[in-house]
């Protein structure tokens, strides 16, 4: 389980990137991250939600409520224009922050 | 227990719905999300109920949501009709509780009884110690100059009445003298106690007042209600009557200088009229009058004569933190006005100044006129008081928590639905502050029934006054809040640190400390309970003893009048003859006192083989001819009075045993043995008297002389015959009538004697009360405990019966244990018991010897008792279907 603040800066993260492979609505979000990482990483409903409703008012999701047939109404989440900008934006980022790291940890000889 | 998804899940969903935070579609939202979790849970093969509690726990904390939610939403506006549907909501989990609550007390009828019984029963006792200390500790606190009143005593080390060598009298000089001379001192007020017939016409009253100076009520806060606070005491022969004596006397007429017959004698004026005085006074009187025209007052004050130590001395500060230093002035007055001369210093007699604040609770002196209380019984009350209202709580509390083990399913489940914590522990503290209330409420019932009893018991005059009081109402708030939180916090505690997986599939809590401390409390109860019977029986017997030991004198059938009116005294003799004339009537004397209490010192001295300086000091005992025929001593050498013998009167005397041991004599010597009586009579000894006890049974049988004085009567007695005893009285009434106006008053010589013991027989019957008090408290804690137990060990008892025991078994199985307990506690408290019995019974001269058998009764009643109280619990499990406790597994 991670900390609070980790899980925060990264659900971000994980949140657009699940969504970039389609609309979804919060259970199976949350189980796709938990099988993504493995189990490594869950959160509970009451972390997911919150971050869910500030990305849609920061603009960067959409929500409608959706009625499969035979199931109960779901409120479904998608990608804006915004929020796919941001994504990219997001992958950009990741890996100098990762490199950055994985320099300090263990260190190797580069040519750059 | 049936378990419906809908409703659960709907009962989940309050919470949030009726949250402003919270949106509906939020809450849509997250119940979505929950069902989601319960069926894919489901899929996997749990059954409802276990997927619910486990998706509800996989969602997340309600409180975390909020601060979440409000976190993103910050700055949202909070839609009105929320509010009003949150007020709702409170509201109707508000009627939920109570519902829950008294279906609760519906269904553990039995034991609530106890639990509040037990809580009924210590706030009770409580309350009534508290009004009584209350009481004592507000004694003449209504006088305005209270702090700075002082009252003069005096210490005469060495010359002991009683048993005690302080003296609360006083010269009627003294007064005056300080207010002269002494610039510490603002104004002092010599007064003594009066009984008094004041007459109107026909009418005659006998009352108990005070002879007092003009200065009385310059030092005391008695408010005329009629006439001058200045002018009233100056005249004399002017008196002060309370309002309800002057409605007796007049009527509703305004009594205010109109005049009155005193003492059958006198004309004296009504010069003011002051409200009764209030319950918690040491000075008690329906009257003043002026000491102005009291013979007495009037003599040792224009005489200085400062050897007449029959008033009492008040006096107020002129500042208040100078009495020490007035003290220390003290030693020179005695010098100056009260010793002789050549008189040894070290045999002065030393004045003491008291604060009257301590009058009540703290007096030690001779011939008081307050003191009527003590300190310690104060401390001991309160002690008590406050040990009551502790073992009740703890009681409540054991009990409570034994109630509760049924009602875990209850609490489970809220919390699995989501209750909080602060929640349930608001819902059972609240359960157990109305329980209190309730309980207080009964309480308030019985100290009302009690009241009049009790206030009898310490003698004093005890009431519930509301409006009076100013601390009763918010105290007794008070007490329900501390008392139902402190009651009520443990099993509030216990209840809500239950974690629900473990209630819901029956696993119960067997920590072991919260047992011990049980126990504990179970030892102390039992202990204490212990000691108090032992304490009861012990004053029972030594009441028995006193009242069936040897007197040497008859007691029974002995009318005694004490004598008002001083004319009567010329007219014994025909008072006698007309009372004789009666056959019921067998034998009349005159006394000076009566043999139960004789309290006459003096001193003898000047006898063969004595040398200038030995004194004996005795007791004088004045009677009439025929005291042997009423009171019955044993003369067993030599003769008592004769008519025949005219000297008798003047020179001859009877002695007791223990005068003629003290002087060395045997009972044939002493016929006719000489000495000089109080420095100026010579008396022979005529007779030996067999020792009779004079005194209470506190003091051993002192020295005595009797002396034949027919004339000065205090006392006239007379034997009679048992039969038919009323009209007996009535005849010996219509005889007194025709010599003395003044009310027959007659009392039996075995009420006087009860009298004496007055105090040790109130302290008998407060014992026996609280000694039932303790018992049953002990015995409703033990009942908890058992019913605890019984309860944690039902699977035991169960597989046990199942096994073969037979019912006895397992009683004597349960059983064993608390008798344990209970032993123990009769080993603690024995050895306690006997030292402070022991002690007690050392302050009796003459008393009974306290054996081991006491205690084994004692210790044998005890275990029956607490046998009895188990039993219940223990036959009721043994009885138990041993299928039905062992189903839920």
């Amino acid at each position: 389980m991670l900390t609070r603040e980790l899980a925060g800066a990264s659900a971000k993260s994980l949140i657009l990137s699940v969504l970039a492979q389609g609309e979804s609505y919060g259970y199976v979000i949350l189980q796709r991250i938990e099988v993504l990482s493995d189990g490594a990483l869950s959160c509970d409903d009451s972390t997911l939600y919150p971050v869910l409703h500030r990305l849609k008012k920061q603009g960067l999701l959409a929500s409608s409520w959706r009625q499969a047939d035979n199931q109960r109404r779901r409120k479904y989440y998608a990608l804006t224009a915004k929020g796919k900008k941001a994504l990219a934006h997001e992958k950009q980022q990741c890996p100098r922050v990762d490199t950055v790291l994985a320099q300090l940890w263990d260190p190797q000889p580069r040519l750059t | 227990m049936f378990f419906d998804l809908e409703t659960a899940i709907a009962a989940w969903r309050r919470p949030y719905e009726v949250n402003p935070t919270f949106s509906v579609e939020d809450v849509d939202e997250l119940e979505g999300s929950l069902r989601d979790r319960i069926e894919a849970l489901m899929e996997k093969g749990l059954s409802e109920k276990a997927a619910f509690r486990s998706a509800v726990k996989r969602a997340g904390s309600y409180g975390r949501a909020e601060t979440e939610y409000r976190k993103v939403y910050w700055g949202k506006v909070k839609r009105e009709h929320r509010l009003k549907d949150e007020l709702i909501w409170r509201l109707s989990m508000l009627k939920n509780y109570v519902i829950i609550a008294l279906r609760t007390l519906r269904k553990q009828k039995g034991y609530a009884f106890i639990n509040i019984a037990g809580l009924v029963i210590g706030l009770a006792c409580f309350m009534l110690i508290l009004l009584f200390v209350q009481h004592e500790l507000s004694y003449d606190q209504f006088h305005e100059k209270a702090d700075r009143i002082y009252r003069v005593a005096r210490h005469l080390p060495g010359r002991v009445f009683l048993g005690s060598d302080y003296y609360a009298v006083t010269p009627a000089s003294l007064a005056s003298t300080l207010e002269k001379e002494y610039p510490e001192v603002a104004s002092a007020t010599s007064i003594k106690n009066q009984r008094a017939l004041l007459g109107l016409g026909k009418q005659h009253v006998l009352e108990e007042g005070l002879l007092a100076d003009a200065h009385f009520l310059d030092v005391f806060t008695f408010p005329l209600r009629l006439g001058d606070a200045k002018t009233a005491l100056i005249e004399p022969n002017s008196i002060l009557l309370t309002e309800s004596l002057a409605r007796k006397i007049f009527g509703d007429v305004d009594p205010l200088g109109r005049t009155l017959l005193y003492q059958n004698q006198d004309i004296y004026t009504v010069t003011g009229i002051i409200p009764d005085v209030p319950g918690n006074s040491s000075l008690r009187f329906t009257f003043i009058a002026s000491a102005h025209s009291n013979a007495d007052y009037l003599r040792d004050t224009a005489g200085a004569r400062w050897n007449n130590n029959s008033w009492h001395t008040f006096f107020v500060l002129t500042q208040r933190r100078s009495a020490a230093q007035l003290q220390a002035k003290m030693p020179a007055l005695v010098e100056k006005y009260i010793a002789q001369e050549g008189d040894d210093p070290a045999t002065h007699a030393q004045l003491i100044l008291q604060p009257f604040q301590d009058v009540h609770l703290r007096s030690y002196f001779n011939f008081d006129i307050g003191g009527r209380g003590s300190i310690t019984y104060v401390y001991l009350f309160a002690a008590i008081g406050l040990v009551i209202l502790l073992l009740a709580c703890i009681n409540y509390t054991n009990l409570a928590v034994a109630r509760s083990i049924k009602r875990t399913r209850e609490v489970g489940l809220r919390k699995v639905v989501g209750a909080g914590h602060r929640q349930l522990i608001g819902q059972f503290l609240g359960e157990s502050v109305l329980m209190t209330a309730l309980a207080l409420v009964l309480a308030l019932g019985l100290v009302h029934l009690l009241l009049p009893f009790f206030g009898h018991l310490v003698e004093r005059p005890l009431r519930l006054d509301y409006a009076g009081n100013g601390l009763l109402l918010p105290g007794l708030l008070a007490l329900v809040g501390l008392v139902g939180l402190l009651s009520g916090s443990y099993p509030a505690f216990f209840m809500a640190s239950l974690r629900p997986i473990e209630v819901l599939t029956g696993k119960t809590d067997r920590r072991a400390t919260r047992f011990r401390a049980q126990r504990l409390l179970i030892v102390g109860q039992y202990a204490i309970s212990i000691a108090l019977v032992v304490g009861s029986v012990v004053i029972y017997r030594q009441m028995q003893y006193m009242q069936q030991k040897e007197l040497g004198y008859d007691r029974e059938h002995i009318v005694t009048v004490r004598v008002q009116d001083a004319a009567l005294h010329q007219h014994y003799t025909s008072l006698r003859e007309e009372w004789l004339r009666n056959p019921q009537i067998v034998a009349v004397t005159s006394s000076g006192s009566l043999p139960t209490n004789i309290d006459w010192r003096q001193q003898i001295r000047g006898w063969a083989g004595s040398s200038e300086d030995d004194q004996l000091p005795i007791y004088r005992f004045d009677t009439g001819y025929d005291f042997l025929e009423v009171f019955g001593m044993e003369v067993i050498a030599g003769r008592s009075f004769s008519r025949e013998v005219p000297t008798d009167i003047d020179e001859g005397c009877l002695i007791n045993e223990a005068t003629a041991r003290a002087l060395g004599w045997t009972l044939q010597e002493a016929i006719g043995k000489q000495f000089i009586h109080d420095n100026i009579y010579e008396r022979t000894v005529i007779g030996v008297v067999k020792d009779f006890h004079m005194h209470s049974m506190h003091l051993t049988i002192e020295p005595l002389i009797i002396l034949l004085n027919p004339d000065q009567a205090g006392y006239i007695s007379a034997k009679v015959r048992p039969d038919n005893l009323t009209e007996t009285i009535a005849s010996l009434e219509r005889s007194m009538k025709q010599f003395s106006p003044y009310p027959f008053e007659y009392q039996f010589l075995d009420e006087h004697f009860d009298q004496l013991y007055k105090a040790e027989l109130h302290m008998g019957e407060m014992f026996g009360f609280f000694t039932i008090l303790a018992l049953l408290i002990a015995s409703l804690g033990l009942f908890g405990l058992a019913a605890y137990t019984a309860q944690q060990r039902t699977k035991e008892i169960s597989v046990r019966k199942v096994l073969g025991a037979s019912v006895v078994g397992i009683v004597a199985l349960l059983s064993k244990d608390f008798l344990k307990l209970v032993a123990l506690a009769v080993l603690i408290a024995t050895p306690l018991a006997y030292v402070a019995m022991q002690r007690w019974l050392e302050g009796f001269a003459y008393r009974i010897e306290i054996g081991p058998g006491l205690f084994v009764l004692t210790g044998v009643l005890v275990v029956l008792i607490a046998l009895l109280t188990v039993s219940y619990q223990s036959i009721r499990a043994a009885l138990a279907d041993p299928v039905k406790s062992l189903r839920y597994e």
